[in-house]
C-alpha cells in the first residue's frame, strides 16, 4: 500500500497503527500499557526477577569499593566497615540479600525447566531427568556450596583467632 | 417458575468505518453450564447482534482460530467454559499485541511472515529415492521434538509475550518453538539455514524468559523452554567452533 498514514495518538494514548491489513483494511494497534506487569502475579514476579539484577550489580560495585579500601590499608578499610553499620546500608544489604535469593531460587527453578528437555543430554543411567530432579540437584549443590563456604569462614576465623 | 439464568459478556468492538478506537458492548444472554465462550459469541451473532465479527472454525481446540483475550488472559474461546466465570461477567477482547482489523479479528500477517521465515518443514540436502523406503525414527528420536510439534499456530503465546509487544520485530515464541521442532528432527538437515533467522538479536536473543507464552499455550508446547534450549545449543555450538574448529 502506498497510502501510509502518519502515526498519531488517540485521546487515550493509544497509537494508531498506520499499516494496513492485507486487502488494504485499516488496522488499530493498541499500545502496551505502562503497568502491563501488574496484570498478573507471574508478570510481576518476572519484573522483580529482572530488578534483582540491579541490586546484585550495585552490591558488586560496593564489593569492588570494599576491595579497593582493603588495598589502601587498615584505617581506610575499617572506616568503610564502620560506615556499613549505618541503618541505611543495613537496609540496602537486606534488600539486596532478598533479591539475590529471589534471583538464585528462580534461576535454579528455571534451570530444571530448560535442562529437562535437552533430549539426550541430561541423563543418568540412560534415564532422562525431570525438571524437578534437575532443580532439586541444583538446590542441593547450592546448599552444599553455601555450607562449605560457611564452614571455611567459621573454621578459618577460629584459626585466625588462635 | 424460576427465571432463566443469564450471563453478561462484554465484548470489544472496533468498527473502523464508525469509530476511531475500540469500544465495548455488553450482551446479556441465557446461560447454560455446557456453553463455552465461543458458543456465547455465536449465540450473540445469531440471535442478538449479527454485526459482531470473530474468527472460529473447529470448536475443539485443534484449528487455533478462536484465540481471544478472555478476562485478560489469552485463551482459546472454544475451550473456555462459561461455568468457570459464572455468575461474573466475561470480558472478551481481541488477542493483544496484534493490529485489530475489526471487533475480535486481529491481523495475523506478521505471524504468518515469521512462521515462514523459520522454514517449518523438513529440509533435506539430498532426498533419498522412494525405493529406499521411509525415513524411519526411533521412539527416542521422536521424543526429542514431539512436544514442540503440537503447536496449532493459535498465537496465544504472542498475545502473552510482553517482549513481542514492546519489540514487534521479535521472531516470537511459536515460530522459534517450531524451528526447534524441525532442528531436533533426525530427518531434517536444515539447522544452519534456520540459525540465520534464529540466532539473531530479533530471534532467540530477544527473549528475556518471561515464560508467559508457556503458561497460556493450550497444547503444552512450552515455547519458553524451546527458546532457552536454543540459546544453550547455539552457545555450545559457538564455543565448539571456537575451541574445536577441526570437529566441524
Amino acid at each position: 500500500m502506498d497510502a501510509i498514514m502518519s502515526k498519531s495518538r488517540t485521546p487515550t494514548g493509544l497509537e494508531r497503527e498506520p499499516a494496513t491489513a492485507p486487502g488494504g483494511y485499516p488496522t488499530y494497534r493498541p499500545r502496551l500499557p505502562w503497568a502491563w506487569w501488574q496484570r498478573n502475579r507471574r508478570y510481576t514476579l518476572y519484573m522483580l526477577r529482572e530488578l534483582s539484577s540491579v541490586f546484585v550489580a550495585l552490591w558488586s560495585v560496593l564489593f569492588l569499593v570494599q576491595l579497593s579500601r582493603l588495598r589502601r590499608g587498615k584505617d581506610s578499610y575499617e572506616r568503610f566497615v564502620a560506615a556499613q553499620r549505618s541503618p541505611g546500608w543495613i537496609a540496602f544489604h537486606l534488600i539486596t540479600l532478598l533479591f539475590a535469593l529471589l534471583h538464585a531460587v528462580t534461576w535454579f527453578q528455571l534451570t530444571g525447566v530448560v535442562m529437562s528437555g535437552m533430549a539426550q543430554k541430561v541423563r543418568i543411567g540412560g534415564r532422562r531427568l525431570s525438571a524437578q530432579q534437575i532443580s532439586a540437584g541444583s538446590f542441593a549443590g547450592w546448599a552444599a556450596a553455601s555450607l562449605g563456604i560457611l564452614l571455611a569462614l567459621l573454621l578459618g576465623g577460629r584459626k585466625d583467632q588462635d | 417458575m424460576a427465571a432463566e439464568p443469564t450471563i453478561t459478556l462484554t465484548v470489544a468492538r472496533y468498527r473502523p468505518e464508525q469509530e476511531a478506537e475500540p469500544s465495548r458492548q455488553s450482551y446479556t444472554i441465557p446461560y447454560r453450564e455446557d456453553m463455552v465462550v465461543l458458543d456465547a459469541l455465536n449465540y450473540i451473532k445469531h440471535y442478538v447482534d449479527g454485526s459482531l465479527s470473530f474468527r472460529w472454525s473447529c470448536r475443539m481446540g485443534i484449528c487455533g482460530s478462536c484465540g481471544m483475550n478472555v478476562n485478560g488472559t489469552p485463551t482459546l474461546t472454544c475451550e473456555a467454559f462459561l461455568h468457570s466465570f459464572y455468575p461474573r461477567e466475561v470480558v472478551v477482547e481481541p488477542l493483544p499485541n496484534f493490529p485489530i482489523i475489526r471487533d475480535l479479528v486481529i491481523d495475523m500477517s506478521d505471524f504468518m511472515h515469521k512462521l515462514g521465515a523459520v522454514k517449518p518443514w523438513i529440509i533435506r540436502e539430498h532426498e533419498k529415492p522412494l525405493s529406499e523406503g521411509e525415513y524411519l525414527q526411533t521412539e527416542e528420536q521422536i521424543d526429542a521434538y514431539h512436544q514442540y510439534s503440537a503447536c496449532i499456530n493459535c498465537m496465544l503465546c504472542y498475545a502473552a509475550c510482553p517482549v513481542y509487544a514492546l519489540e514487534p520485530e521479535f521472531l516470537g515464541p511459536a515460530a522459534i518453538a517450531l524451528a526447534r521442532r524441525y532442528n531436533l528432527d533426525s530427518r531434517d538437515q536444515g539447522k544452519i539455514e534456520r540459525l540465520r533467522v534464529l540466532a539473531t538479536s530479533e530471534g532467540i536473543w530477544d527473549c528475556t524468559f518471561v515464560g508467559e507464552c508457556s503458561v497460556v499455550c493450550p497444547k503444552n508446547v512450552d515455547p519458553a523452554k524451546a527458546i532457552q534450549q536454543s540459546k544453550l545449543d547455539t552457545t555450545i555450538d559457538w564455543y565448539k567452533r571456537l575451541l574445536l574448529p577441526w570437529t566441524r
